[in-house]
């Protein structure tokens, strides 16, 4: 038997001086302080050093400059126009109303009176002056929220099918994703010396018992899901949860790993990798499980090369019958073999459904989970007043839509009069295509956007709208995706059609995504402007109106029909 | 004067008219306009054939209509790119750099900091040595924050030492240059005992009467010194040139 060795050059086991930069600024940084606190004061600059920037990534904040105004300022010789976004910490996208107003009082005092849902559930206020980043942490922590570890090389926010049927497994989901976060994040004491003014104390004790002073390699993205709904995407997750139920609610769960989208173009080592299920474990070795997923990417993960830093590498440089062994060694126990389990979509449902408890939830779509007030549709002041009144919770979904819900029958009507006011009842009657839809920040805030997306995919929606309209697909769901740039922050590589920025009003056409997020779509053609992306669609669209098999989903027929051209 | 100054010629007209007096007789009875100064806000040293300015327009109302600066809406807002105007230099004996060992500090609220920019660009091109401070104020950090990147640079590189900024509008509380200089009074105190120049530039009015109580204040506080003390301090300093401004 041979035994196959396993290659440790580029791991935590190296010294300091062969690793990739960002480990040395990590080991140093004083479990995460650095200089931030500092920083902070410096009057002459609206941002922070460089470094400060890389550990305040791990405080939940990054910094960010208007781009739209980026050349004018240089012109006027002043620095660009330098904001931060501040990300929250909510474990299963579960809200209480509360909370909801205090985030909506943040925003309006120090956010530019918007706030954006996410894709992985959570709020991402953006605009925020650098005096203003300590009142917004200090009035979240007035409603328990926080925003450790919403950025950086850490457990990141964990994820939770947002709508279940079982109103009960929801709870137990919701409450796991919860204590799971909380198990998984960093815990120095940084954050509150830095944003609530705690004071130090000294302590001999090791501030980081799991991660150390490097921390992870790299980001790690954690979600549960509840079949049949993959909302979440769970193949993309470095660690994926599947719920299975019985009769006396969840059992266990079936465990993913090594999801990822993130890719760079003209760099052929990096690609989005869809998660393999490993196997079963019971539900009281859920954070065993956890620990020893992520202690393996601690300590085996590329510290050396930073864009092959994430697990999916790990795994595929590794090999998956190493890493899972070696997660079972530490978590003291084998997997199970996986149980069955069906996955259908990953969309969302909208309007009203009634729950098994026999209250109410409302699914209301909001277009790339900008929450502003825009003429005829107060989505900012509609939900506040809502919020006002409401006795249940609102729940933010990976498709960044919001649902209202827990609302009992006697407060329906007084809802739905709300929604109604404010020009959100009606917010599903729209193309299937733009109820599927997401597209990630990008410009002006994203430093890394190369094209529009959130600004632009609602235009582009409606001029394929068009062309399903005249192919009679109007009502055809279909998932389109857009990120202004490859790292894909919109899960766009899952997706049916997908447009990832090049250069201004230059993208990348994906197509062929599984619906449910079971298959990778591929790049068909590179680096085209909107008259070219609607010519293709055009195409594409009309074949599939008339020659596909009864309920075959469009990004099976396109695959189908692209395997066929590049036979021929 | 208080008259005089809210109403110009054109509202005394407007206001007092007189039968009989046409625009071109008007005209022929007023004297030209003056010539306006600008500071220079260049070093020869550093830019070589060009001469910088840091104008700030001038805009207010007046009785209910919007009006303009002669001089500086001509330069910001009716000058094509490229055409000429005529200048010339009127020099000013008092308000120079010392050696180039020699500390400084230099007090520049809104344009008052030009000269300044031209003091950094001469002892970043002759590589001087001695210690350099700048206090700077103006409305918004956001908008108003003149050459901002430059001083950052000139920070980053050491060859200014130090900057205190200070942005009456941005707070709840308005703050002064003068306020920043009495938050660092001991160090300021420190600077001028090791021979340290000091410069103020701008404002006549209001700014320039601040910063020197605020002096005073310093010295007396700093240097355990009686009131009539820190004056004679302060005196002493102009008197050995080490106490220079250019307020208008
Ligand atoms: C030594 C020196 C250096 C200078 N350096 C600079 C410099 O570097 N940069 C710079 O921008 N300027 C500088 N100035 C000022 C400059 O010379 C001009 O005075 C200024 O630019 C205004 O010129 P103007 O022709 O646009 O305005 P003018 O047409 O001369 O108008 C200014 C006049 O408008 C009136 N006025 C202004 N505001 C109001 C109000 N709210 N209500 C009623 N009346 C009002 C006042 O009578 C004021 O005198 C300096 C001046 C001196 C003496
Ligand atoms: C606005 C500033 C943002 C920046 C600079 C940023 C940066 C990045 C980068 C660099 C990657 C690639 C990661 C990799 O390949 O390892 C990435 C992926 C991703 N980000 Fe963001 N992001 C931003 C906003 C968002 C937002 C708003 C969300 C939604 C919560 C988000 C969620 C994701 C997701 C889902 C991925 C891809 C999934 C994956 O690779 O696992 N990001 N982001
Ligand atoms: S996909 Fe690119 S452009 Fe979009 S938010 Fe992420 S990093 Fe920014």
């Amino acid at each position: 038997m041979t035994t196959r060795t396993i290659d440790r050059s580029t791991d935590l086991s190296q010294a300091l001086d062969k690793l990739g930069p960002d480990e040395t600024l990590k080991y140093n940084s004083d479990y995460l302080r650095g200089h931030i606190a500092s920083d902070l004061l410096d009057r002459i600059t609206g941002g922070v050093t460089f470094a400060s920037n890389k550990l305040m990534k791990f405080h939940g904040i990054y910094q960010q400059d208007d781009r739209d105004i980026r050349d004018e300022r240089r012109r006027q010789k002043l620095e660009p126009a330098l904001t931060f976004m501040v990300r929250v910490r909510l474990p299963g996208g579960v809200c209480t109303p509360e909370q909801w107003l205090k985030i909506d009082e943040l925003a309006q005092t120090h956010g530019g009176n918007t706030i954006r849902l996410t894709t992985r559930q959570t709020f991402q206020f953006h605009w925020i002056v650098k005096e203003d980043i300590k009142p917004t942490i200090e009035g979240l922590h007035d409603v328990l929220l926080d925003t450790i570890a919403a950025c950086g090389d850490d457990s990141r926010g964990v994820m939770a099918t947002a709508d279940p049927a079982d109103s009960d497994i929801h709870a137990e989901v919701a409450e796991l994703s919860k204590q799971l976060s909380d198990h998984v994040i960093p815990k120095t004491r940084a954050y509150h010396e830095i944003w609530y003014g705690e004071e130090r104390v000294a302590t001999s004790e090791n501030e980081e018992p799991f991660y150390g002073k490097q921390y992870l390699p790299r980001k790690f993205k954690i979600g549960f899901v509840v079949p049949p709904s993959n909302d979440i995407d769970v193949y993309t997750q470095d660690l994926g949860f599947i719920a299975v139920t019985g009769p006396n609610g969840i059992e266990g769960f079936n465990v993913t790993i090594g999801g990822g989208m993130g890719r760079t173009d003209n760099e052929p080592t990096t690609y989005p990798r869809l998660a393999d299920v490993v196997g079963f474990i019971p539900k009281d070795r859920l954070l065993a499980c956890a620990d020893a997923v992520m202690g393996v990417q601690r300590d085996y993960g590329n510290r050396v090369v930073r864009a092959r830093a994430r697990f999916k590498y790990t795994i595929d440089d590794k090999g998956l019958d190493f890493i899972k062994s070696e997660i079972e060694q530490r978590m003291g126990a084998p997997f199970e073999s996986a149980r069955p389990f069906d996955l259908t979509t990953n969309g969302d449902g909208f309007g009203w459904r009634q729950t098994d408890r026999g209250t109410w939830n409302y699914g209301l779509f909001i277009a790339n989970g900008r929450v502003s007030d825009l003429p005829g549709r107060d989505i900012m002041t509609g939900l506040r007043e809502i919020a006002k009144v409401l006795s249940g919770n609102l729940r933010l979904t990976p498709n960044q839509n919001l649902i209202i819900a827990g609302v009992t029958p006697e407060d329906k009507p007084q809802i739905e009069a709300l929604l109604a006011k404010h020009g959100l009842a009606e917010s599903d009657k729209t193309s299937s295509l733009r109820l599927n839809s997401i597209a990630c920040v990008a410009l002006p805030t994203c430093p890394l956007a190369m094209a529009e997306a959130e600004r632009y995919l609602p235009d582009l929606i409606t001029k394929i709208e068009a062309i399903l309209e005249q192919n009679g697909l109007a009502q055809e769901p279909i998932t389109i995706r857009m990120s202004g740039c490859p790292n894909g922050c919109s899960r766009p590589y899952v997706s049916e059609i997908a447009l990832t920025g090049r250069a201004p009003g230059k993208y990348n056409l994906y197509l062929g995504g599984g619906f449910h997020g079971e298959r990778l779509n591929s790049l068909y053609a590179e680096n085209i402007g909107e008259e070219r992306i609607l010519e293709i669609l055009s195409e594409k669209l009309s074949t599939y109106a008339n020659e596909r098999a009864p309920g075959e989903r469009f990004g099976d027929f396109v695959t189908r029909m692209i395997d066929r051209e590049r036979a021929a | 004067m208080k008259f005089l100054y809210e109403h110009h010629i054109v509202d005394i007209i407007r206001r007092f008219p007189v039968a009989g007096v046409e625009a071109d007789s008007l005209l022929a009875g007023l004297r030209p306009l003056q010539p306006r100064l600008y500071s220079l806000a260049s070093s020869q040293a550093l830019v070589g054939n060009e001469a910088h300015l840091t104008v700030a327009r001038v805009r207010y109302e007046l009785h209910g209509t919007a009006r303009g600066g002669v001089a500086t809406t001509q330069i910001a807002d009716r000058l094509e790119m490229g055409s000429t105007i005529p200048v010339y230099v009127q020099e000013n004996p008092h308000f120079r750099l010392p050696a180039d060992d020699v500390p400084i500090i230099m007090v520049g609220p809104g344009t008052g900091v030009a000269p300044f920019r031209a003091f950094l660009q001469e002892r970043e091109a002759r590589a001087a040595a001695g210690r350099s401070w700048l206090f700077f104020g103006e409305r918004n950090f956001r908008s108003d924050f003149l050459y901002q990147v430059e001083w950052q640079e000139w920070l980053d590189e050491g060859v200014l030492s130090r900057l205190d900024v200070a942005f009456s509008r941005d707070a709840s509380s308005k703050t002064y240059v003068q306020h920043r200089m009495r938050e660092q009074s001991r160090n300021l105190f420190a600077w001028l005992e090791e021979g340290a120049h000091f410069y103020v530039c701008g404002d006549g009015k209001a700014m320039a009467r601040d910063v020197h109580e605020a002096l005073i204040g310093i010295v007396e506080h700093e240097g355990g010194r009686s009131r009539e003390a820190a004056e004679d301090y302060i005196r002493n300093l102009a008197a050995e040139h080490r106490y220079q401004r250019d307020v208008y």
